[in-house]
């Protein structure tokens, strides 16, 4: 009797303490950011999907996908609410060995190299799943003429301008 | 003689909306404002549509912006115009001779209720190339000119009423031009802050009430809201009594017109 109790108590302490050591880690987590380089002219967007893997042996209904932005070129940081409204998404159920991706739609607001990385975080995890880094290289984009408008712009206010001065002269002579 | 036989058949406005249409086009003020507001809106549009070019800005909110902003900057031209009427002929010392003129004085407020107005006309032609070319892309030139013409006529014809009814009452042309303008900028400030334009009940009876913030609101609403004229048309209704009203009041108080002591 004294043994089966001294079981069943081994297998409750080791069954508590084991079990949420591993569900909570996101070691087995693997985070894939697709494409994994792109080239494009100011006010474009990238359509990004980042895949999340489940490795591990349990199940996981916890994982939350975050993208981030940054620029090597730049000392000041760079807004990632500037490029897509939505920095964070729900992963959603994933299985073991199950995968789903997860997508965005982003669009840079300044020309320049700028590296954009994924991360799967869980509210326990002690730690987060990284992604590799999408490499982007946005080129400025200017027009003289943007839509059009340059000669509506210069002859509107020229024609107005014109009738202006007539009438000043008018009345100086 | 047939000229005087014909100057004595026409209505006492009509003689004063002419006399006054000739002054303001004849000389440097009206196209002097009228020089500014075209070179303001010709700086915006350039902007907005550079943004929009390179899709920064939605195609839509930059026409918009540039409706909104003919409205405000057009009515407020014929705003400036219409509060230095009556102000200004006292204070420049020419009331007393067209008060004894065998005109009405209810005639002479038309007449430069008219005048007042047709720098506000003027704002829509200068106005109609810069929305025509960026309604172009998105494809709302129709409902932009609409919302334009019809919208910003009634907020104009509005506050021009309200400006010749303040410059009756006003002493002095500094006073009359203050606090007109003065006024418009808080008409206009509730569309502009974000507490007031939420959808809450009190916000959304505010903007409805007031003739300035509901008619830039219907041109948000319809141009970049996508939203139809049918759930918006009731946004006419404060800027049309508002219209109505003023010019009432605004005849209404030509029997108050005093030559003053504008010193």
């Amino acid at each position: 009797m004294n043994k089966l109790l001294a079981i069943v108590f081994v297998t409750i302490c080791f069954g508590a303490v084991g079990s949420p050591a591993t569900a909570q880690s996101l070691d087995e987590v693997v985070v894939e950011v697709t494409p994994v380089s792109a080239q494009v002219a100011l006010g474009d967007t990238i359509d990004l999907d980042v895949t999340v893997t489940n490795m591990s042996t349990a199940a996981r209904d916890d994982l939350i996908a975050h993208i981030d932005v940054t620029s090597p070129d730049r000392d000041g940081s760079v807004d990632p609410e500037d490029w897509t409204a939505t920095l964070s998404k729900q992963v959603g159920p994933l299985d073991p060995g199950a995968s789903t991706t997860v997508t965005w739609s982003i669009q840079p607001i300044s020309p320049g190299t700028f590296l954009v990385y994924a991360v799967a975080l869980a509210p326990d995890a002690p730690d987060v799943a990284g992604s590799n880094v999408l490499t982007v290289s946005v080129e400025d984009q200017r027009s003289l003429n943007p839509q059009g408008v340059l000669p509506v712009v210069i002859i509107v206010p020229a024609a107005v301008g014109a009738l202006f001065v007539s009438r000043l002269r008018r009345n100086r002579a | 003689m047939t000229s005087t036989t014909a100057h004595h058949t026409r209505p006492g406005w009509s003689i004063v909306a002419r006399q006054e249409l000739s002054e303001l086009w004849g000389s440097t003020r009206g196209s002097g404002v009228l020089l500014g507001f075209s070179v303001l809106l010709a700086a915006l549009s350039y902007l907005v549509s550079a943004d929009a070019g390179i899709n920064l800005l939605d195609a839509r909110e930059s026409v918009g912006v540039i409706v909104q902003t003919a409205i405000a900057l057009g009515a407020l031209t014929a705003l400036v115009i219409s509060s230095d009427a009556i102000s200004g002929e006292r204070e420049r010392g020419t009331l007393e001779s067209l008060l004894v003129t065998p005109l009405h004085r209810r005639d002479l407020v038309i007449g430069k209720l008219i005048a007042a107005t047709s720098m506000w006309v003027a704002a829509i032609v200068v106005s109609l190339p810069f929305v025509a070319v960026l309604a172009r892309g998105p494809g709302v030139a129709f409902d932009a000119v609409i919302v334009l013409v019809v919208a910003g006529s009634l907020v104009a014809a509005a506050l021009t009423a309200f400006g010749l009814a303040i410059s009756s009452l006003a002493m002095s042309n500094r006073v009359s031009l203050a606090s007109a303008i003065s006024i418009m900028l808080l008409l206009a400030a509730p569309s502009r802050l974000p507490g007031v334009t939420a959808n809450g009940v009190l916000g959304s009876i505010l903007i409805k009430l007031n003739p300035v913030s509901a008619g830039l609101k219907l041109a948000n609403d319809v141009l970049v809201g996508q939203q139809g004229w049918s759930n918006h048309w009731t946004l006419l209704i404060s800027p049309a009594v508002a219209a109505v009203l003023s010019t009432v009041v605004a005849i209404q108080l030509s029997r108050r017109i005093e030559l003053g002591d504008s010193r």
